[in-house]
């Protein structure tokens, strides 16, 4: 148990040194200086947490009133529940697919393969997953607390009623502290049972499946006007169960609520030791591998990494192979681009179409040249990033791509053409619809639209490949859009805007253009030298 | 024998760090060069500059007289390279890497024969419906090879062929190898031990701490 609770240790001292050093702190030095900062720390984030908490209990406070002014401790009673009800059936379903216990690599093959103990693993893996699932119910519970507060104690407060005004969050969250907890042991139970030697338990489902049906039944039953004996049995059963969490928001005794969700956690956790000895550490270990590798990933902010994760996992193993006709012949890099598009598309893609499309309908409808020219700002950031998503994957694959018999020059043009096209066409409908609906001489910016769209895209696509580096290139890495490649974009997309909206509007629309022309070749040409050129400049 | 693979004083530093030393020499048509060395002597380095993945701090390479950089889409059209980890999309399957490649350098006719005969001699057939994420390493790098061979070349460099592939494998890639020479190609390969430049090596060049050296 030692070595287990030592390598447990230092991978939770490792995770608090990731926290802690968002917030510059460093673990390692012991000087004053630092441990006074520490200090300071602690004191700077409980103020400015009680403060953001106050300020959202003043919106938790009309939400109360909206859900039930009668009774708002009842209300909050039921946005407890609701919160608590969803996560806990989420996470239980989750639990019936996939180990709560997450294990590396590196647990995988070396911790996963001794004979130690397996409930001590699993209690010793317990607490650090816990306390991250459970810190943003203790602030929500604190949330409510202080919105109610807010309803009971009107007017303004005053330093002496900080603490009567304090102790409704409090109340809150020692009711949710241990409810939480019995919750989160649940999960780990239904998790571990699951995985009990070499068993295939399917029928740990239906547990889950009867408490959301009961969870449900207890929401109509609240809901319901009805008073038949089979909804006065499960409002009987409800308020039995409820007690706890309710009287985090009452005025009456606050320690028998406390007491019996204390004893539940226990429970919890005492059967959780107890289902956890014959818990197959190693199945875990097979299930939860890639996700420990995401999490790992999204905390360092490795976005390529997760959506090469995601896109491998939505790929699957096979496909048909994709017609090819003698049109693509000579637009290969084009068909390969549509193929890559049509089998990576998911929905929440479009969002990025929508947006473009919307930014660009907001420059119209916007009344004046400064909100018009924030819309064009954001739109410009969102076309770069569309823009240059293709031509990262392609650079991904360096040793493919550079092997080509392509001139940088049709490299450059192949590589933007899918989705310029349809950035344009976008923002061309867009800016057509809203330049429309407010019959505004904008309109013949129109023409403009899609070489503004090629400047931006192409001036995008230079800054990736500039600041792209070969031998980095051989590993897969590129290099994302950064800000010197943003504030090109906005200036190639400003100055045209300008133009027009200071010139008359026939000559506007002429110098726009050919300012624009001007912008799209210069773009052109750095982009394709700075390819010709990936590790020299 | 003509020469077509010419490199002349072709070095790379990493800052301060002199990975490559000037290195001079050429390759012949119809001949098989290996190049030898420890693990970090740079093989892999000069690899990547010979093809152009990385910039050379100096020197030149040109193959069949048309410079690496100058004429750059002319020496795609001769050279091919062959990573000791070779990469792939993502989201195309293994034949249609194949199909892209071959339409990317103009080597459309008679694809769907060609593809199939090459699939099939390096074991890949059954597995041409594949994403190339799922292969073995070794099924990568016979992938890496297909689309080398799907398409015309002058100049073959392969780095470490052998080190994922099985006895068969080598044995395949040896006779492969042994018909480009018959038919004119060159072919540059490292390796760490000595047995494949006993089989079918004309000339050897030794690397050590970025040196280049003939035999």
């Amino acid at each position: 148990m030692g070595a287990v609770n030592w390598l447990r240790s230092r991978q939770e001292e490792n995770e608090l040194s990731f926290w802690f050093s968002l917030a510059s702190y460093d673990k390692r030095d012991r000087s004053w200086v630092n441990r006074a900062y520490l200090v300071y720390l602690f004191i700077f984030l409980s103020a400015w947490i009680f403060a953001v908490l106050t300020l959202f209990a003043g919106g938790g406070a009309s939400l109360l009133r909206v859900l039930d002014s009668a009774a708002p401790a009842q209300a909050a009673l039921l946005v407890d529940v609701l919160l608590l009800g969803i996560w806990a059936l989420l996470k239980l379903w989750q639990a019936c697919r996939r180990s709560p216990v997450v294990f590396s690599e590196q647990d995988a093959a070396l911790l996963c393969q001794t004979p130690v103990k397996r409930s001590r693993v699993v209690l010793r893996w317990f607490f650090m997953p816990w306390l991250k699932s459970a810190v943003p119910f203790w602030l929500a519970a604190v949330t409510l607390g202080f919105s109610l507060a807010e309803i009971s104690m009107p007017g303004v407060i005053g330093i002496s009623r900080v603490g009567e005004y304090a102790g409704y969050g409090l109340r809150a969250w020692a009711v949710m502290l241990p409810l939480q907890l019995a919750l989160f042991a649940l999960q780990w139970i239904i998790g571990v049972l699951r995985l009990h030697k070499d068993l295939d338990r399917d029928w740990i489902i239906w547990p889950v499946l009867s408490a959301g049906a009961l969870f449900f039944a207890i929401l109509l039953a609240e809901f319901s006007t009805g008073s038949s004996p089979l909804i006065t049995a499960i409002r009987s059963a409800a308020n039995a169960l409820l007690y706890p969490l309710r009287q985090g928001f009452a005025d009456s005794a606050l320690l028998p609520a406390v007491a019996i969700g204390a004893g539940a956690a226990l429970c919890g956790l005492v059967l959780l030791s107890l289902v956890s000895r014959s818990f197959s550490l190693n199945r875990a270990a097979q299930e939860t591998n890639e996700s420990f590798k995401l999490q790992s990933a999204m905390r360092y902010g490795m976005v390529d990494y997760i959506t090469d994760v995601q896109t491998r996992n939505r790929l699957g193993i096979m496909h048909a192979p994709a017609r090819i006709s003698a049109f693509w012949e000579d637009k290969t890099l084009i068909w390969k681009d549509l193929v890559q598009t049509k089998r990576t598309f998911r929905f929440i893609d479009a969002f990025n179409w929508i947006s473009i499309f919307s930014l660009m309908l907001g420059v119209t409808l916007l009344p004046d040249f400064g909100s018009r020219a924030i819309a064009l700002i954001i739109w410009v950031i969102w076309v770069g990033r569309v823009s240059v998503q293709r031509i990262r994957a392609d650079l991904a694959c360096w040793p493919l791509i550079r092997q080509l018999p392509v001139s940088p020059r049709r490299f450059i043009l192949s590589e933007m053409a899918a989705s310029w096209s349809l950035t344009a066409a976008l923002s061309i409908l867009g800016f057509l619809i809203g330049a429309l609906i407010t019959r505004s001489a904008l309109i013949w910016f129109v023409f403009t639209l899609p070489v503004l769209t090629a400047d931006v895209a192409l001036i995008s696509a230079f800054d990736v490949i500039r600041r792209s580096k070969g031998p980095l290139l051989l590993n897969g890495s590129v290099a994302n859009l950064g800000a010197v490649g943003i504030l090109l974009g906005i200036l190639l997309a400003m100055l045209p805007f300008l133009i027009f909206s200071f010139a008359a509007v026939g000559v506007g629309t002429l110098l726009a253009l050919a300012a624009s022309l001007l912008l799209a070749l210069l773009a052109f040409t750095v982009s394709s030298n700075a390819y010709r050129n990936i590790d020299v400049l | 024998m003509s020469e077509r693979l010419v490199v002349k004083e072709l070095s790379k530093k990493y800052a301060s760090f002199l990975a490559l030393a000037p290195a001079t020499f050429s390759l012949n048509s119809a001949e098989i060069t290996v190049l030898s060395g420890p693990n970090g002597s740079g093989k892999t380095t000069l690899f990547s500059c010979l093809s152009g993945l990385i910039r050379q701090s100096g020197g030149s390479v040109s193959v069949s007289g048309y410079d690496l950089y100058r004429d750059e889409v002319e020496v795609r059209r001769r050279m091919v390279y062959v990573p000791d980890v070779p990469r792939f999309y993502l989201e195309l399957t293994a034949w249609e890497h194949l199909r892209f490649i071959a339409s990317a350098n103009d080597a459309d006719k008679n694809f769907d024969q060609r593809a199939q005969e090459l699939l099939t001699k390096l074991g890949l057939w059954e597995a041409k419906d594949l994403f190339p994420h799922n292969f073995s390493r070794g099924m990568r790098l016979k992938l890496g090879l297909a689309l080398a061979l799907i398409r015309p070349f002058e100049v073959l460099l392969l780095d470490e062929p052998t080190s994922a592939l099985d006895a068969d494998g080598v044995t395949l890639l040896v006779d492969e190898l042994s018909m480009l020479r018959s038919a004119g190609a060159t072919v540059l390969l490292s390796n760490h031990d000595a047995s494949l430049m006993h089989q079918i090596g004309d000339r050897q060049l030794v690397i050590h701490q970025g040196v280049v050296e003939e035999a």
